[in-house]
């Protein structure tokens, strides 16, 4: 064993950037959030609808493969702007189920076993400490969003005839900006909603009580006032509405296209005044 | 010495309540305790030091750095270990301890071979791969000191450090602060509400009550002025026994019967005073250095007027 004297030396070297010390954040939380075999079971899973996109985009252009199979003459299959927003709108499902598994352990144990101050004590700003957290989320669904619908999207590009890379650029970003909203509406939502009920498992209760509670309370003011905007405060189709507003994608109308974004920003904003007022060294009883 | 802590008319206000009021004094010792009953306000100053709550009125400066304008500096100098649990789930003591000293600016390498350093000087380095839940409630406060101290603070903050602790893991806390402040590196500011925890290790003592300052006292000079008061009790001549003393630079004071207060100079100690008491046919019966403990001195904080 080695044996280690007992010095008490004041660091006197160079200390690490602000962007160094958040990104400690998520080195050390990833581990955590990979603990779980849902975790591991869902986000393997998220990969096959991409995955069998790319496939379907190569056998597009390869009708060479498919002799002997019913699509002999070609897969009968547009790859548009539809297509990425449908498959966006998998992958929402995906990453709804994957926050579900990690977002409320990201901050709730922090809370209960009382490690705010610890953090706080650093050179750490509190948002700093909720960059760190949200990196987690982030770079998963990340992983499971834009980044392998970008992959489809330049397998398509390169496969496609000359023209269609500049004709459907739009598409590219479409798809960022649809997943870089996700991906901060899924990761705040859920990290206020941990941080509110301190608890892992009411969290994710409280999630999904997210989608279905307002969701019914807009449908009820849409029979009982004979409007249709209620339907803004259901989540899940505001999210429809705004891939439909982007990519196309024939959902259910009901709602302007403000409506929705509103109805997600302003819950993106909630939840980040939650987290505002919830993540403190010590919450000051008034 | 040089001023460490100085505190310009500092008042917190935590919603309704002013929990600190006008505190003022200059604290310039290596260990400095923070006394006062529960309530007093001990915590909320050691909050307000590390940025939590900003002050209402006035100011306070810790280590030459406004607390409430360069709180990052202050916290980028101090290693914080609070009174409550406070942990991350699921992590082994040595990611814990390397975790909060790569957020406090150490470089991965070097806040991993602190790590390992600083939980073999608090004595949890057997144990320094198990998960933090399976610690002992003695076994957390020690590697809740031990995340305080392996980046190299420049102040230690100690929030009730032997709470909850059985008499010898008192002991060996208590130790472990003694080191830390003998060590000489690193200045500690201990909160308690334990008079022997901050009689043992601290030099300097701000005693609060009802978030003001009760007492502010040196506690090294205090022991050094108790070193040169003594009661005797003798037996034979005192009148000459007095007026020996007397010549030799003593004072003394009336005393009850054969009871003498003598106050000692420079280099004069009880063996002077043995063999001045055979000299003149004395005997000393009985010798004690006035002890004006700090149980005193709180005692007599707590009755003034706040």
């Amino acid at each position: 064993m080695t044996v280690r004297t007992r010095r008490f030396r004041p660091f006197d070297g160079t200390p690490t950037s602000t962007l160094a010390r958040v990104l400690v954040l998520p080195r050390y939380a990833w581990k955590e959030a990979f603990s779980g075999k849902l975790v591991t079971g869902a986000f393997t899973a998220s990969f096959l609808a991409p995955i069998g996109a790319l496939v379907l985009v190569w056998l597009k252009y390869n009708v060479a493969a498919l002799v002997r199979t019913p699509f002999a003459g070609g897969i009968p299959l547009a790859i548009d702007a539809q297509f990425f927003g449908f498959l966006l709108l998998t992958q929402s499902y995906f990453a709804f189920a994957l926050t579900l598994f990690v977002g409320p352990s990201l901050v709730s144990p922090d809370l209960v076993n009382g490690a705010l101050p610890l953090y706080f004590s650093r050179p750490l700003a509190r948002w700093q400490y909720v960059a760190g957290k949200l990196l987690v989320l982030a770079l998963l669904l990340s992983a499971i969003t834009w980044a392998p619908l970008l992959l489809v999207f330049v397998l398509q590009a390169s496969l496609a005839e000359a023209g269609w890379p500049a004709a459907n650029a739009g598409i590219a970003g479409s798809i960022v900006l649809a997943s870089l909203l996700l991906v901060l509406f899924l990761s705040l939502v859920s990290m206020a909603a941990s941080a509110w009920v301190r608890n892992r498992a009411v969290a994710r209760g409280l999630l999904i009580a997210l989608g279905v509670i307002p969701a019914g309370f807009g449908e009820a003011m849409n029979g009982i006032l004979d409007i249709e905007w209620g339907g803004v405060l259901n989540i899940g189709l505001a999210w429809g509405r705004v891939l439909e507003g982007l990519f196309g994608i024939p959902v259910r109308a009901g709602i302007p296209l403000v409506g929705a974004w509103a109805s997600l920003l302003v819950t993106t904003a909630l939840a980040l005044l939650l987290l505002r007022r919830k993540l403190r060294a010590f919450e000051v009883v008034r | 010495m040089t001023a460490f802590l100085e505190l310009d008319g500092l008042s917190v206000r935590l919603g309704r309540r002013e929990v600190l009021r006008d505190l003022r004094g200059t604290l310039a010792g290596r260990s400095i305790g923070l006394l006062g009953p529960n309530g007093a306000g001990k915590t909320t100053l050691l909050h307000t030091l590390l940025g939590f709550f900003p002050p209402s009125a006035g100011r306070a400066r810790l280590a030459g750095f406004d607390v409430a304008k360069e709180s990052r500096e202050v916290r980028r100098a101090v290693g914080y270990m609070p009174e409550n649990d406070a942990f991350v789930a699921g992590i082994s003591g040595v990611r814990y301890v390397t975790m909060f000293a790569e957020l406090s600016g150490l470089p991965r390498a070097e806040a991993l071979e602190r790590a390992h350093e600083a939980l073999f000087a608090v004595g949890l380095g057997e144990v320094r791969y198990r998960t933090l839940e399976t610690y002992s409630l003695g076994m957390k406060q020690l590697a809740k000191l031990a995340q305080a101290i392996a980046h190299g603070p420049r102040v230690l903050f100690l929030d009730e450090p032997t709470n909850g602790l059985d008499p010898p893991a008192r002991q060996r806390m208590l130790r472990l602060i003694r080191e830390i402040r003998e060590a000489g590196e690193i200045r500690v500011i201990l909160s308690s509400h334990l008079l022997r925890d901050v009689e043992e290790c601290c030099d300097e003592v701000l005693i609060l009550k009802d978030g003001r300052i009760a007492a502010l006292c040196n506690l090294e000079e205090e022991r050094r002025a108790n070193r040169r008061l003594v009661e005797l009790e003798v037996a034979g001549g005192s009148g000459d026994f007095s007026e020996a003393l007397v010549a030799l630079g003593c004072s003394v004071g009336p005393g009850i019967r054969r009871r003498l207060k003598v106050v000692l100079p420079e280099g004069f100690g009880s063996r002077e005073l043995y063999r001045l008491a055979g000299e003149k046919g004395v005997q000393i019966r009985h010798l004690a250095y006035q002890r004006d403990s700090l149980e005193e001195i709180f005692l007599r904080a707590m009755e003034g007027e706040p």
